[in-house]
């Protein structure tokens, strides 16, 4: 019975050693995030610069983005 | 709070109701039953109706519910009020002016027909009218056919509301524009109700902030229609027997009661100047809004214990 119980103590730690090791390995050789890539900026969109505060207030147009957008209200009465 | 939306009627029914979720549910569910068996008997689509029973009745008595009759009885009692402006009779001269089917079926046709042969219109009105109250029954002079359409929607949104409030701490039944408000919204003082525009009902002319009890809005823009090359619709001036040629697109009446603002809402749409003074001196308990043909929002009558606001 002793001598089970020093084999299966055995086996449990050099399992977990030998498990150690091979994540070790394993994420020692996987590509790293985060790796520049020259070819990938070539898909960026490419944006307008934003307006500023003074040509958004000067144009008529730019209003839209002050309005309030209408409520709709749940209750309304509108005639039958 | 919790919104239940249906249609019946015709109309879009919107149910508010708010209080402990599974008790709100069970008056949502009652209220919506209710206003569907409401429609089914009041209605003068269908020839299974008690409506259509009463109205083949006409000449003889005819023992109806004590719904059928409770409706009647405030459609008379609103005619006298507003000197037959609001009258009920008139049946014939809209089916005359095309509206023989249910609107959602004119709509589909997109015009409705000329009437085979023009309908009589008959010399006895509304007036004539017999009710018992002993034996709850009615009698129409030979001939006469009516329409409960509008009342009978603003009588069922009020005992709807009723109906709810017995499950709930607050509720609102909106019937296409018959509304009956209990109580108070959750953290508000006042419900949020918003006035259609009439010449573009997507958007409101205005937000009426209002305490407890009725709104109705009539409309000559909402139930409209060609027949041949005329435009018609349902606002029928029971002097003329046509269509009524109104000084305003709605007008919007704000009452203790569903049938009050209903039958006034009509009834101050139809109204000539000198008329809608009168009417407004009679009662002024109402209060009464309208909107003129370029859009503007008009006070006709303010009641002096006014319970609302609009911005």
């Amino acid at each position: 019975m002793k001598i089970w119980k020093s084999i299966i103590r055995i086996w449990f730690t050099l399992a977990s050693l030998g498990s150690f090791f091979l994540g070790w390995i394993v994420l020692a050789h996987a590509p790293k995030p985060n790796q520049f890539n020259p070819a990938s900026l070539a898909s960026m969109p490419k944006l307008d610069p934003v307006p500023s505060v003074d040509q958004i207030m000067n144009e008529g147009q730019s209003q839209s983005f002050f309005r309030a957008s209408p409520r709709r209200l749940v209750l309304r009465s509108g005639g039958s | 709070m919790q919104i239940e939306n249906f249609r019946a009627m015709n109309s879009q029914m919107v149910l508010v109701a708010e209080g402990e979720a599974s008790q709100v549910r069970f008056g949502l569910a009652a209220a919506q039953e209710f206003m569907e068996a409401g429609e089914k008997r009041f209605t003068r689509f269908s020839e299974y109706s008690e409506l259509a029973r009463l109205n083949r009745s006409a000449g003889s008595w005819f023992a109806a519910s004590a719904d059928l009759f409770d409706v009647v009885r405030e459609a008379q009692a609103h005619f006298h009020r507003t000197h037959g402006l609001f009258d009920p009779s008139i049946l014939p001269d809209l089916q005359n002016a095309g509206y023989v089917h249910s609107m959602d079926e004119i709509r589909r046709i997109g015009s409705a027909p000329r009437p085979a042969r023009p309908f009589q219109k008959f010399a006895s009105g509304f007036e004539s009218v017999e009710l018992n109250e002993n034996t709850r029954s009615i009698r129409l002079p030979e001939g006469l056919q009516i329409d409960l359409g509008g009342i009978a929607k603003g009588w069922i949104a009020e005992r709807a509301a009723r109906l709810l409030s017995r499950y709930t701490s607050s509720c609102a039944v909106n019937a296409g524009g018959d509304m009956f408000l209990i109580g108070r919204p959750p953290g508000k003082d006042c419900w949020e109700v918003g006035l259609e525009d009439p010449r573009d009902p997507q958007t409101d002319i205005s937000v009426l902030l209002l305490q407890e009890g009725a709104v109705a809005t009539s409309s000559v823009v909402k139930r409209a229609w060609k027949q041949g090359q005329l435009s018609r619709h349902h606002l029928i001036d029971p002097r003329t027997g046509e269509p009524a040629n109104t000084l305003w697109l709605s007008v919007t009446v704000l009452a203790a009661h569903a049938v009050t603002a209903e039958s006034f809402a009509k009834a101050f749409l139809i109204a000539d100047e000198n008329e809608a003074r009168q009417l407004g001196r009679q009662n002024p308990e109402l209060t009464v809004l309208a909107v003129d043909k370029a859009g503007n929002l008009i006070s006709l009558v303010q009641a002096r214990e006014s319970s609302y606001v609009h911005d």
